[in-house]
């Protein structure tokens, strides 16, 4: 801070102290500012009421934020635990479900030629193209066999990743709404 | 058990405040706006987000300095605000107000005289010169405080505090019309 800035606050400091402070010593520039700062004090004093303002019987109430505070750690655990449960029981389903494989090739041909077909005659009726019939177990056994190559590539439960990824989520959630951080 | 004693400690607090500091915020946000029921509203407006604010208090100090800060801020706001309200003239306000059977003809003149020349002097002063004086005058908040109230630096915040002193110098010093 420059001398002369310290110099201007001090004079100013001086010439609008409170009314009791000492004023002697002030140079005539500082006095003159004084004198304007008392007379606009006497006025701003003689605008207050002359009768104490009733702030005496106000009531403290505390405010309705603070009486519903437990409202939001409460419902951030309810969220998160019926999160978790939505998700664990998603992922079971999801891990218990054989893949479904795609139509059988015989039959995608045998559907194009009912759409082409002009006579629009019943899916039934039309016989294989080649006269064999698609074994459905063999459909389950390639859907297996694919399922457990993916296994043994992730070498883990599938999505387990994104379970464990979300769960540490879910707790630093719920150590955030302990710790009332939210 | 420990909370209720809290919340009584916190209840003298508010008390106290009120009591020491209530005329002090009125008469500031009264200087601000210059309509007591505003001011009235705001006085109220201000105990009750301290009263709110009251744990940030405790690391602060100075309860003047900042039930004052309140003020300004709520002041402030409420300039900026576009006008909703319908303001009566004289002749409405008579007609509304109960007559003061105890006030004496010359006290009511005198009060007259001086709020007029209250109202000239805030008139004359910028809206930022009125914040630093009135900041100074009821808060007796430092230079460096203001300044930090009123987002400006420190030097500029003296200029406007001696361009405001002059100017009550001329209007109540030289008596400059």
């Amino acid at each position: 801070m420059s001398e002369d800035l310290k110099k201007m606050q001090r004079s100013l400091e001086r010439a609008t102290a409170a009314k009791d402070a000492p004023q002697a010593g002030l140079d005539p520039q500082t006095a003159s500012l004084r004198e304007a700062w008392l007379s606009f004090g006497q006025l701003l004093e003689a605008a207050q009421p002359a009768t104490e303002l009733p702030l005496e019987h106000w009531t403290i109430t505390p405010p309705p934020a603070q009486k519903r505070r437990w409202i939001l750690p409460v419902a951030a655990v309810l969220a998160a635990s019926l999160l978790i449960g939505v998700v664990t029981t998603w992922m079971l389903r999801t891990a218990n479900q054989p893949q479904s494989p795609g139509p059988a090739p015989e039959q995608t041909v045998s559907t194009s030629n009912h759409i082409a077909s002009p006579t629009r005659e019943q899916p039934t009726a039309v016989p294989a193209v080649n006269g064999s019939q698609w074994d459905d177990s063999l459909d389950e056994q390639l859907a297996q066999a694919g399922q457990q190559v993916a296994y043994a590539q992730q070498d883990q439960f599938p999505g387990a990743d994104a379970f464990g990824l979300m769960q540490y989520r879910i707790e630093q959630v719920c150590a955030e709404v302990q710790a009332d951080n939210l | 058990m420990a909370d209720r004693g809290r919340n009584a400690d916190d209840q003298q607090l508010f008390a106290d405040w009120v009591r020491e500091h209530g005329k002090a915020v009125r008469g500031f946000l009264l200087a601000m706006v210059r309509r007591p029921d505003m001011a009235d509203d705001l006085t109220q407006e201000v105990f009750r987000r301290a009263w709110q604010a009251r744990t940030r208090y405790r690391e602060q100090g100075n309860a003047r300095a900042y039930l004052l800060r309140i003020a300004d801020r709520l002041a402030c706001d409420r300039g900026r605000r576009p006008e909703t309200t319908v303001n009566l003239d004289a002749d409405g306000w008579r007609q509304h107000e109960p007559a003061d059977p105890a006030a004496e003809p010359s006290r009511a003149v005198l009060m007259a005289e001086e709020t007029e020349r209250l109202t000239a002097a805030l008139d004359r002063l910028s809206p930022v010169q009125r914040r630093v004086l009135l900041l100074r005058f009821y808060g007796q908040l430092s230079f460096a405080e203001i300044a930090a109230e009123i987002d400006c630096p420190l030097n500029t915040t003296l200029s406007h505090c001696r361009r405001g002193l002059e100017t009550l110098r001329k209007l109540f010093v030289e008596k400059v019309p």
